[in-house]
């Protein structure tokens, strides 16, 4: 049996764990923020640049009022802000977009998320009425729930209009799974990312409480296979998912172990979970996407503190 | 999304005809298929399936439960199942193990593992879990049942021997959770 952290004395406490490892975790990417370049030997390169797209997107979601105990958290997204501007605002990395239409989306993706936080770059709004006009990124056939990012995205960065919330959403895995054995990886992540996206990353609540039963049931059920399984990654996606939905786990004990699970160093690591191809010998590449939604996690616990984290009674 | 009834009797029916016409090489194997016999049959009369019994089980956490070794775990489970009486059942509240042991069993489901789904099956009936909210575990179960009526989809588990004595396990396992379940339905259709 894997050895569980003692139990908090009350939800209190385990928000200050939340508040401590939040902030050692944005202070480790902001100390690898040069590895997180979308350029590589002066050219943009397909993996930097997902990276890249991450860290603009973690730092769309956490750039608003920080609550309290998330100060620190904040001050360092604030770097990770300027740093996503400077690269956007390369010469190179402009003209890329141009240069390379096909790849328009997921180059400017990092562009729409700063445009959402209220900066605006006259060459890039210029590259966007260009490719507008002649109908692009629309032309994209996606998965339904990249559809509902997409969506999403356009909408908050002032180019489109509200997405189509319901029928987006009845599109999706989420919507229609009926078995959650039949659910494999990334149809897991499919479900995570449309809760993302339903609740416009904890901006917008969910009007229809039935649904939300349904995927708050959904997500916990999840929580315990991923929590079983030791996968990091998932499990505090299914966390942030229920805190963006303002629900409860089941259990307290998945958020003490998503915690411990935190390196000293700061870093969150998704290795040992099964099922995820190895990363190879890189401990940045094999840690950087879990840090951030740790650190996004640790935000949304900080969040709400009226909504508890936990139903069950204490053992 | 809840399996009739009549389908899970008729799947205990084809896998007890099957129990009954096994020609089992290694004899021993004999007082097995009795008590495969004997839960299909409970089953079937909607009776608390009877094992020989252990006097008390101790009921670990959910949070233990679901960070136990499997092995640890199905074993835990075949105690607490035949056991007089469970201990330990405060301070966790039944809805907390409401939640816990169905996404338990969806989880070991995924790990395509038939024998900790039917153990954890046993344990929420016990512990008088919403048949409901088992009814994805139920079906899993009963997709695990071949054409000739035993449970357990073997045809990757080498020798023919082998094979055999693994279906007769796995018939077992499964018939006694199906039993189980039954029976712990007939007590709340009897109150």
């Amino acid at each position: 049996m894997r050895r569980i952290p003692p139990a908090p004395t009350e939800p209190g406490e385990l928000r200050q764990t939340f508040a401590n490892v939040g902030a050692r975790a944005a202070a480790w990417t902001t100390r690898n923020l040069a590895r997180f370049t979308p350029l590589a030997a002066g050219e943009i390169d397909g993996r930097q640049l997902k990276r890249f797209s991450e860290l603009a997107f973690v730092c769309a979601c956490l750039t608003r009022p920080a609550p309290d105990g998330s100060q620190a958290i904040l001050s360092e997204v604030l770097r990770w802000q300027d740093f996503v501007r400077e690269r956007v605002e390369d010469a190179t990395y402009r003209e890329a977009v141009r240069k390379t239409p096909a790849l328009a989306y997921p180059l400017l993706f990092p562009y729409l998320q700063l445009r959402s936080a209220g900066y605006r770059s006259s060459y890039h709004d210029a590259t966007l009425a260009r490719l507008t006009h002649h109908g692009h990124p629309l032309i994209e056939e996606l998965l339904p729930y990249r559809r509902f990012e997409r969506d999403l995205i356009l909408w908050n960065a002032g180019l489109a209009a509200e997405p189509a919330w319901d029928e987006l959403y009845d599109r999706t895995i989420l919507a229609r799974c009926r078995r959650l054995s039949f659910l494999d990886v990334g149809d897991m992540y499919s479900i995570t990312h449309t809760v993302f996206y339903l609740s416009d990353i904890g901006r917008r609540p969910l009007a229809d409480n039935l649904r939300t039963e349904r995927i708050a049931s959904i997500l916990n059920s999840l929580v315990i296979h991923s929590w079983r399984l030791a996968d990091w990654d998932l499990l505090c996606e299914l966390l942030l998912g229920l805190r963006l939905i303002g629900r409860p786990t089941a259990l307290c004990e998945p958020w003490q172990d998503a915690a411990a699970a935190f390196r000293d160093d700061g870093s969150l690591s998704s290795d040992g979970a099964p099922e995820r191809s190895g990363r190879g010998d890189d401990p940045f590449a094999s840690a950087y996407h879990t840090t951030l939604v740790g650190v996004l996690l640790a935000d949304a616990v900080l969040r709400g503190c009226d909504a508890p984290l936990w139903t069950s009674v204490r053992r | 999304m809840r399996r009739p009834a009549v389908d899970v009797r008729s799947a205990v029916v084809r896998a007890s005809e099957w129990l009954g016409s096994l020609e089992l090489p290694d004899k021993s194997d004999d007082a097995l298929r009795a008590i495969g016999l004997q839960l299909a049959a409970a089953h079937l009369r909607r009776e608390t399936p009877r094992l020989p019994p252990v006097a008390t089980a101790t009921l670990p956490s959910p949070a233990q439960l679901v960070t136990m070794e499997r092995d640890q775990l199905v074993a835990r489970c075949n105690r607490l199942a035949r056991s007089v009486s469970v201990e330990g059942r405060a301070p966790c509240d039944s809805k907390t193990w409401q939640a816990v042991l169905p996404a338990l069993c969806v989880s070991y489901a995924r790990d395509a593992d038939p024998v900790a789904v039917a153990s954890l099956v046993r344990v929420a009936a016990r512990l008088g879990v919403d048949r409901g909210l088992l009814d994805e575990a139920v079906a899993f179960l009963l997709e695990q049942q071949t054409d000739a009526g035993s449970f357990g989809l073997l045809a990757d588990s080498g020798q023919i021997e082998r094979r055999l004595q693994r279906s007769l396990r796995m018939t077992v396992e499964v018939v006694w959770a199906l039993a189980a379940l039954e029976a712990a339905d007939g007590q709340l259709d009897a109150t």
